[in-house]
């Protein structure tokens, strides 16, 4: 079936964080207005939930509107989760690296980041945030439209890249492996790092923390991190962001259309199933 | 009477329960609170003290913003159970999306309402029937009105009405970016304390030294800027905004804390300005301690509520 781009853009709006927000308080309307625009025929054959509806549209954006949160919910569910059952890794969703944002941001072994390219968007930024991302992470990898992998072979040998197929069943292909880089610039580090996080990395390796106020920690920690050997740094870096936020609770087999959602709104199991429950809601006008 | 426009925030709630306790806001200032978050545990805190310092305080009970933007029971059932003395009503008037006047009059008689405010945009037309059945009903005693000189015949409808008459400003510019505060050099910032009497307003209001706009969260910003008050020679009211240097990265909060603090802490100290919010930044400042951004917040918001206070206590 064609589905025109307006409709398929419409639809896309239903994934934002704003929408998720709305649901956890009942509030369907945005979904209900969607209903009644392109599917009371759906709804007559499915008497249903929101939550039946959403994934309904979400099967067609998968299939036809590769958009940024399509591509990065099908990395998730096809690639990361299960590297993320491995051991114990950490995924974060826009993880900020200096000046740029990046997509995901992946801590087991190495400090990896994924970038995601979709076909909408534009290279424009890449080199900046290339560079950001070189300074403090291990391995970097490109996700990207099979269709422009030649474009993406030029940037930099080191980037591994990933390609996704929207013509087959949206899988993900490796096609170049990143290089793992162990040349961390520990100001870069110190840039991501909250003061507890450096301050800990201090203690973890010196044993002690010296005298200082708040006013001066990070300038006395900063000269005592550039003090340790990077293969330290790293590790103790990579031990420090594990630590941080909480354990979220995604799963590739169930409600596995939401989970860059829960991801994006840091949500734990407990908040995870209450926002199912309540789109377990029969739909009503 | 000074009418500070406040979001129910815990470091609102704080600076205006210490500012209660120092005794210094009862009998010239009275808050508007608007609630933004479902829960109110804050408030429920806050309220404590103002009844026990006998600060009266409006809230806002049908939000234009927030998690429980719009008209409903959430916060007349929550005041129904405080049994709350110090807390008077304010309703937001609507034109858009529908007349709300329905809601308001219900709630004052299903709640037994008296003494309450009504907050107005100035698109308001004074023959609208709607708004008038309400304006003149006995339980609606103050309107605050946004920018009333944009509207002339509300204006003097409202004036004829023999009622309390509150000018509503936005005065506060927000930057795009707390660092853009860096090139601002210090400006005027309000004359209303020195004239709203005279221009026929019993009080006036603002949104004190933060942005009418709500934004909810926000991440680490690049700068940390201190926004002081205070008055200069002609009784005006000007703003400095003292603002970090650093900021290139959101590395390092607490540096940049002490970068902004030194500089308001030293033109404090130079220009001999004084008061319990000046000299909690400067115990922190000299003990070198980041207090965290929602009190240097805090400090802003009581520093400005101490300078009108002062003012209109003296004047």
């Amino acid at each position: 079936m064609k589905y025109d781009i307006n409709q398929l853009r419409d639809y896309s709006s239903l994934f934002l964080r704003n929408e998720v927000l709305s649901w956890l308080k009942s509030d369907f309307t945005s979904v209900n207005f969607k209903i009644e625009r392109y599917d009371e025929n759906w709804l007559k054959i499915n008497k249903s939930t929101y939550l039946d509806y959403l994934k309904y549209v979400y099967s067609i954006l998968a299939v036809n509107y590769q958009n940024e949160y399509i591509f990065k919910n099908e990395f998730l569910n096809k690639w990361l989760i299960s590297e993320l059952g491995e051991d114990n890794s950490k995924v974060f969703s826009e993880f900020r690296v200096g000046n740029s944002v990046a997509d995901l941001a992946m801590f087991n072994g190495y400090s990896k980041i994924f970038e995601i390219k979709t076909k909408f968007d534009s290279d424009s930024r890449l080199p900046l945030q290339l560079e950001n991302y070189k300074r403090a992470f291990n391995q970097i990898y490109l996700i990207i439209p099979e269709s422009k992998i030649s474009f993406y072979k030029k940037y930099d040998k080191q980037i591994g890249l990933i390609t996704f197929n929207s013509n087959s069943d949206n899988s993900f292909e490796l096609n170049r492996k990143a290089v793992i880089n162990l040349e961390i610039d520990p100001i870069a580090m110190l840039n991501i790092l909250h003061s507890t996080e450096y301050k800990s990395i201090v203690k973890n390796y010196f044993g002690d923390i010296p005298k200082m106020t708040s006013f001066s920690q990070f300038k006395i920690c900063s000269e005592l991190i550039l003090e340790i050997p990077q293969n330290e740094l790293n590790k103790l870096f990579i031990a420090e962001i594990k630590n941080r936020g909480i354990n979220e609770a995604l799963s590739s087999r169930y409600h596995k259309e939401f989970n860059q959602l829960f991801l994006a709104l840091k949500m734990n199991r407990n908040k995870k199933n209450k926002m199912i429950d309540l789109l377990k809601t029969p739909i009503q006008f | 009477m000074y009418y500070p426009f406040l979001r129910a925030r815990q470091f609102e709630l704080i600076a205006l329960r210490e500012l209660a306790i120092e005794n210094v806001t009862q009998g010239v200032i009275i808050p508007i609170l608007e609630p933004v978050k479902e829960t109110h545990n804050n408030l429920t805190l806050a309220h404590k003290v103002l009844v026990e310092k006998g600060q009266t305080a409006y809230l806002i009970v049908n939000p234009n913003i927030g998690e429980l933007e719009g008209d409903s029971n959430f916060y007349l059932d929550y005041l129904n159970s405080l049994e709350s003395e110090v807390f008077k009503l304010a309703f937001h008037y609507r034109n858009s999306p529908e007349n709300n006047s329905n809601y308001i009059r219900e709630s004052i008689a299903n709640y037994n309402l008296n003494d309450c405010m009504l907050i107005c945009q100035n698109d308001i037309q004074d023959t609208d029937e709607n708004f008038r059945i309400l304006a003149q009903s006995d339980s609606i005693t103050s309107f605050n009105v946004v920018d009333p000189g944009r509207n002339r015949s509300f204006n003097k409808y409202i004036s004829g009405l023999n009622k309390t008459y509150i000018r509503l400003d936005d005065l506060f510019e927000k930057q795009a970016r707390s660092s853009d505060f860096l090139d601002i050099s210090e400006h005027r910032f309000s004359e209303e304390h020195l004239y709203f009497d005279g221009e026929g307003y019993q009080g006036f209001s603002d949104y004190t030294v933060l942005p009418s706009e709500y934004v909810d969260g926000g991440s680490t910003p690049r700068a940390v800027a201190i926004h002081l008050t205070y008055l200069n020679g002609q009784n005006q009211i000007w703003i400095r905004h003292f603002t970090s240097e650093t900021n290139d990265s959101i590395a390092n909060v607490q540096g940049k804390f002490a970068e902004a603090a030194a500089k308001a802490v030293n033109y404090c100290r130079q220009n001999r300005l004084t008061n319990s919010a000046i000299s909690e930044l400067e115990s922190y400042y000299d003990k070198e301690h980041y207090p965290g951004l929602g009190t240097v917040k805090k400090i802003s918001i009581k520093n400005h509520l101490l300078v009108i206070s002062q003012f209109l206590k003296n004047r």
